[in-house]
């Protein structure tokens, strides 16, 4: 679950203003209010009141009148002599208005699209991260749902033939690349209560989120000037909501952990402001074969075990954690394969692979995973602590 | 330096401190004029600067195409297919808040896209959202909304063309630069709904590597062009240069006037402190010591004469930035914020020319007094037959300037090699006008009357004292005469060819700049049906952006009524109008002089299907643009431009209509196109000579400038001279003179004087007209015009200086009159 998906929106608008007008010191307090911007016209988007049937490949495409939306993809890889890389490719969909947007101009939209390509390689200790953004028009950037595809610019997850999967993912800048075919290897999961994923008590406050936990990835990946060819596993979230992120909450940790036994543990917990982790924080668990199982916040722990502090931006993430979760009998301590991971763009959060070792059902557990730290600031606290 | 030396010079400033206070402001004015004039043109090349910086960004090229603009799948081509990330795509166009009353710029941007090139573009407070997401929204600079009295979401409306739109206000653009102030900024999407442009974008901005413009340049699709950013802000710099150096060489005049006067001032001094001088080395004071008392004494005025002309130049500056502004806007059809820009080169480069030209003007006669042996120095007739002397030297020397200068303008070369050129000649004939100014007053000595005999040989007598100041009279008159019948001259000149031009009886035109015009060839056709109707022209005009700045591009659909209008000053009319229709095209003067084009030569064009040669068939008169125009047929444009919108109609009368009933059939269709403008042939002849005045005012104001500082002048020296003579006064009146015979003579001596001064003036005036007509306004424009020289500003010049000279001996004569004789005789004198 990313799900908070107000926060990263509020971010990501916020981003977006920051960004265009970066040479220029920030608003003040009241001016530029993002919860003022994001509050009063929720009421005119779609939102996430209730359970709602899902359809595939339908729900693959875009759902224009939520305000948010995001293509999640991480995974972890390995070239031909073993070593690791991490992935992330994320495309995110905001509507910038609730209605169309009428006028006879081919760039008219009111669909704002984002992007972030990352790649880790751990072996060499380095990680790379960029950043687009775009409008939904002119085909600059879009999503449809048949044939699937969502595309920034030559940024493109689609689709490979006829049939809903695999999936192609092509991205590359700077000094990355990605080239990959995605199976789903198996069915899509809904998260929360049958795809209906609450981030707090109001009604509508909350996202559709569903998951593909274990998709096979194999294709080549081109990182400091090299093409190897990498094969490995791979995640897909897909979220949309209209929500607000609750005034005592700073940040979220997130985990997407795919085990070798072929299990999936997710995990999120919403960091209040006072310390604590909000009721709200959920997990599941997927079997290797069987029925996904839902767990509430009361049901597992998550505790920090070390911190990494960011070079670049001067924040303080926590970077190898215990997970307990005693219904599950497990205890697992997460740890990122680099610490140097942090994602130093628009929005600024750490997201990258991670290393799994502990015990699960009483027996001895490993596997690789990736992991979302938000809200950790740089060197200050607030609200919107990445929004800087 | 020894502290005697020191106290001499103190001692003599406090003596005559009116007179001081005059060379103070002799100079104070000079160096105001200079300052003023820089600041402006500084002002003014700065905001041509910021403008350009606004709307392009930080983009090191432009890719442009043909009158519809740039098509914007080529924008999604080059973001999708060749993978150019930093490109963004403009939609601009002009438009006008009714509001203000003022014509501002449509900047239609994508925000996704700017990063990289515009940062004011900001959203302070803004709701980028809407911005985007929402229809019919902008943003505003913070002037424009405190002008406005809006706040964020109230709504303020916009016209395009003959359409009002209401905007709703989502943020203010960050900056407080003036450029900022004439822009509205949108969305791309609401801007091209705004100005009806849909499928094309203005232009693209994009920031590239020197290889990387060079492989997109390799691979343009057809009709497109990519251009340097840079060439582009160089060649805006470089059109006004010309205007502002005429600027410049205008305020150096009014510099120069200041020099003579504080040479002028000083030599005088030098020539009142001889006996003091001649003690002074007597007692064993140095001749180095003497001279570096005397420069130092001038630097000391020199600096307070710069320090209060800086403090005059800033509100004068502030007066003629408006001015230059309007200039600028009226020549270059370019937007011209012009917000004072304090330039702290210009404060100092003005701070030198003051306190070094007071050095250097001290120079020659500190020299002198100092070379004295000392008991030459303690006799005057020594300095009287110095004098005379010089006045040799003057004639001399000053034929060899005007040789110099006449030689320099003979020979080809550029604007500042024909104001070095015009100097030379004018500091020349300066030279002569002591000695003229002799042979002048010498019949005047010889009349009856004692009084005016006495006034002439008196007025003769003090050129010692008086002759720099008459030579700077004249020199500033001179200025005033010749710089009127260049005015004149070219007033007459664009009258001549507007109303030549102008040859039909009504014209239609398009107001702004919208990419659909409101003239249509079926509106045209409509016309041409009337039965009041002879003929119809159409024009269309269209900017072809190009590394060398805007090319204007003019096509015409005419009648031979019409094409009579046109005056050929190269190439056969008959040959040119079948040429013309064959597809050559016909170039303005200062088109054809600014890139050496004649009939017969091939004109190379950015045409959509890439560069073409172009046949010129002709070249004619066209006081229009000083960039200069390239004339072609309607059908030549559409086959190698493509279409633009038309900007003009030319109705033309039957013969045998009334003029009454054509104004009665035309005024219903004017008021049933919306955006289109009804004007009578002698409206826009009015109109046109209303711009030319204008432009002109700023010029006129300098003249006046440089008639005060010369007016300072005079009355120093006169007031001077007045002080010197108190004794010799005492001995007239002692000798029976009244105090009003005295006063009188004062004065006649001064009117004789700015008499001599106004009729030297008066040749000199008319060559330097001349040359500013054939040689400066040639070389800097490319136009030439009839040069006339009118009577009036002949007697007007004369009147000047005998009036200024007159004026000047007020004061003095009023000091005499009042002057105790007695006191006088007992003073030493």
């Amino acid at each position: 679950m990313r799900a908070l998906a107000v926060l990263l929106l509020s971010l990501a608008v916020l981003a977006l203003g920051v960004w265009w007008l970066r040479p220029t010191p920030e608003p003040a307090d009241g001016v530029f209010s993002l919860q003022g911007l994001l509050g009063g016209e929720f009421g005119e988007y779609a939102r996430a009141e209730a359970v709602r049937p899902f359809r595939f490949p339908d729900d693959h495409g875009p759902h224009p009148d939520f305000r948010s939306e995001w293509w999640y993809v991480t995974g972890n890889l390995r070239g031909p002599a073993g070593e690791r890389y991490g992935f992330q490719f994320t495309v995110f969909r905001f509507a910038m208005a609730p209605r169309e947007r009428d006028g006879a101009s081919a760039w008219g939209t009111r669909q704002a699209y984002m992007a972030h390509l990352a790649v880790a390689d751990i072996g060499a200790g380095r990680s790379y991260a960029y950043e687009r953004f775009a409008r939904g028009a002119l085909d600059l950037a879009g999503a449809q749902a048949q044939p699937f595809a969502v595309w920034l610019e030559d940024w493109r997850l689609s689709q490979a033939g006829a049939e809903p999967f695999p999936w192609l993912l092509r991205a590359a800048e700077g000094e990355v690349g990605l080239s990959l075919r995605l199976a789903a290897d198996k069915p899509p999961v809904l998260q929360g209560e049958q795809g209906l994923s609450r981030k707090g008590p109001e009604p509508g406050n909350a996202s559709y989120y569903y998951s593909y936990t274990r998709m096979s990835a194999e294709g080549e990946l081109t990182v400091g000037g090299r093409t190897v060819p990498v094969r490995g596993e791979a995640w897909l979230d897909r979220e949309w909501s209209t929500s607000a992120l609750s005034p005592d909450l700073e940040g979220w940790d997130w985990f997407s952990l795919q085990l070798e036994d072929g299990g999936e543990l997710m995990l999120y917990q919403l960091r209040r402001t006072d310390g604590g982790a909000s009721p709200f924080s959920a997990a599941t668990y997927v079997p290797a074969d069987g029925a996904p199982r839902s767990l509430s916040a009361g049901e597992f722990r998550l505790s920090a075990l070390a911190h990494w502090r960011s070079p670049a931006s001067g924040a303080r993430y926590p970077i190898r954690w215990r997970v307990e979760v005693p219904a599950l009998a497990a205890d697992l301590v997460v740890s990122a394969g680099i610490p140097a991971q942090e994602l130093n763009l628009s929005v600024r959060y750490w997201e990258g692979a991670v290393d799994v070792v502990g015990t699960l059902g009483g027996q001895s557990a490993r596997g690789v995973g990736y992991m979302e730290l938000t809200g950790y600031g740089g060197g200050e606290s607030g609200r919107t602590p990445a929004g800087r | 330096m020894t502290p005697l030396i020191l106290r001499a010079g103190w001692r003599q400033l406090t003596r005559y401190r009116g007179q001081w206070l005059l060379a103070v402001l002799a100079i104070a004015l000079g160096v105001a004029v200079v300052v003023a004039v820089d600041l402006a043109n500084q002002s003014a090349l700065r905001a041509f600067e910021t403008a350009h910086e606004v709307l392009s960004g930080r983009a090191s090229h432009q890719l442009v195409g043909g009158p519809e603009g740039v098509p914007e799948d080529v924008y999604r081509a080059l973001r999708l297919e060749r993978g150019v990330r930093t490109a963004a795509p403009v939609v601009e166009g002009r438009g006008e808040l009714p509001a203000l009353g003022r014509k501002v710029t449509v900047l239609g941007l994508d925000p996704f896209a700017e990063g990289p090139f515009r940062s004011y573009a900001s959203l302070g407070g803004g709701d980028l959202a809407a911005l985007i997401g929402v229809p019919g929204t902008a943003l505003l600079p913070a002037a424009a909304i405190r002008a406005l009295g809006l706040a964020l979401g109230d709504r303020f409306t916009l016209r395009v063309g003959a359409v009002e739109t209401s905007l709703r206000l989502v943020g203010e653009l960050a900056g407080e630069e003036p450029a900022l102030a004439e822009l509205v900024v949108v969305d791309i999407a609401t801007a091209q709904e705004l100005l009806g442009r849909f499928g094309y974008l203005s232009r693209i901005d994009l920031l590239l590597g020197d290889e990387q413009a060079r492989a997109l340049a390799e691979r343009l699709p057809p009709g497109l062009r990519l251009l340097s950013a840079r060439g582009q802000a160089e060649a805006m710099s470089a059109l006004t240069a010309a205007f502002r150096l005429n600027l410049s060489a205008l305020s150096l005049l009014a510099l120069l006037v200041g020099l003579f006067l504080i040479y002028n001032t000083l030599s005088f001094a030098v020539v009142r402190r001889r006996p003091i001088v001649g003690t002074l080395r007597a007692m064993g004071v140095t001749r180095g010591e003497v001279l570096a008392g005397l420069l130092l004494e001038a630097a000391a005025l020199g600096l307070l004469g710069t320090l209060v002309g800086l403090l005059l130049g800033l509100p004068l500056a502030q007066g003629l930035v408006r001015l230059v502004g309007r200039t600028v806007e009226a020549l270059y059809y370019q937007q011209a914020v012009t917000a004072l820009v304090l330039a702290p080169a210009s404060l100092l480069k003005a701070a030198l020319l003051g306190v070094a030209g007071a050095v250097l003007a001290a120079w020659l006669p500190a020299r002198e007094a100092a070379a004295q042996p000392p008991r030459a120095a303690l006799s005057r007739a020594a300095l009287e037959t110095g004098s005379r002397r010089w006045l040799g030297r003057g004639l001399a020397l000053g034929a060899l300037l005007m040789l110099v200068g006449g030689a320099v303008l003979a020979a080809p070369g550029g604007v500042t090699l024909g104001f070095a050129g015009l100097f030379a000649v004018v500091l020349g004939a300066a030279l002569w006008v002591p000695a003229l100014t002799v042979a002048l007053l010498a019949p005047v000595s010889r009349l009856g009357g004692t009084v005016v005999r006495l006034a002439g040989r008196g007025a003769t007598a003090s050129l010692s004292r008086t002759g720099v100041a008459v030579a700077a009279l004249a020199i500033a008159v001179s200025s005033v005469v010749g710089v009127g019948a260049m005015i004149h001259s070219f007033r007459g000149s664009v009258e001549a060819w507007l109303k030549r031009t102008l040859q039909a009886d009504y014209y239609f035109a398009a107001e702004g700049q919208g990419a659909v015009s409101p003239l249509t060839p079926a509106l045209a056709e409509r016309l041409r049906a009337l039965p009041e109707v002879a003929d119809v022209s159409i024009s269309r005009q269209l900017a072809l952006a190009t590394e060398r700045g805007p090319l204007r591009l003019w096509a015409l659909e005419l009648g031979p009524k019409a094409w009579s209008g046109f005056q050929f000053l190269a190439g056969d009319p008959e040959r040119v109008w079948q040429a013309f229709h064959a597809g050559a095209v016909m170039v303005s003067e200062p088109f054809a002089y600014r890139h050496g084009l004649r009939p017969g030569d091939a004109l190379t064009l950015p045409t959509r299907e890439g560069p073409r040669p172009f046949a010129v068939a002709g070249v004619y008169r066209d006081y229009g643009s000083e960039q200069g125009v390239v004339a072609m047929h309607g059908e030549t444009l559409r086959r190698w431009f493509g279409e633009a919108p038309m900007t003009g109609i030319g109705v033309y009368r039957r013969p045998e209509a009334a003029p009454q009933a054509l104004a009665e059939a035309l005024r219903p269709i004017a008021e049933a196109v919306p955006g289109a403008q009804l004007r009578s042939q002698g409206a826009i002849l009015e109109r046109s000579l209303e711009i030319f005045d204008q432009v002109f005012v700023i010029t006129g104001v300098l003249r006046l400038l440089a008639a005060a500082v010369a007016f300072a002048g005079i009355l120093a020296a006169l007031a001077a001279l007045q002080l010197e003579r108190a004794r010799e006064g005492a001995v007239l009146r002692a000798l029976g003179f009244t105090p009003g015979q005295q006063a009188g003579l004062t004065v006649a001596q001064s009117m004789l004087l700015g008499l001599a001064a106004g009729l030297c003036a008066l040749p000199i005036g008319a060559v330097l007209s001349g040359v500013l007509v054939h040689v400066i306004l040639r070389r800097a424009f490319g136009w030439s015009m009839e040069f006339q020289v009118p009577a009036a500003t002949l007697i007007e010049g004369l009147a000047l200086a005998v009036v200024a000279a007159t004026l000047a001996a007020l004061y003095p004569a009023w000091r005499s009159y009042r002057a105790s004789p007695a006191e006088a005789l007992r003073e030493e004198g």
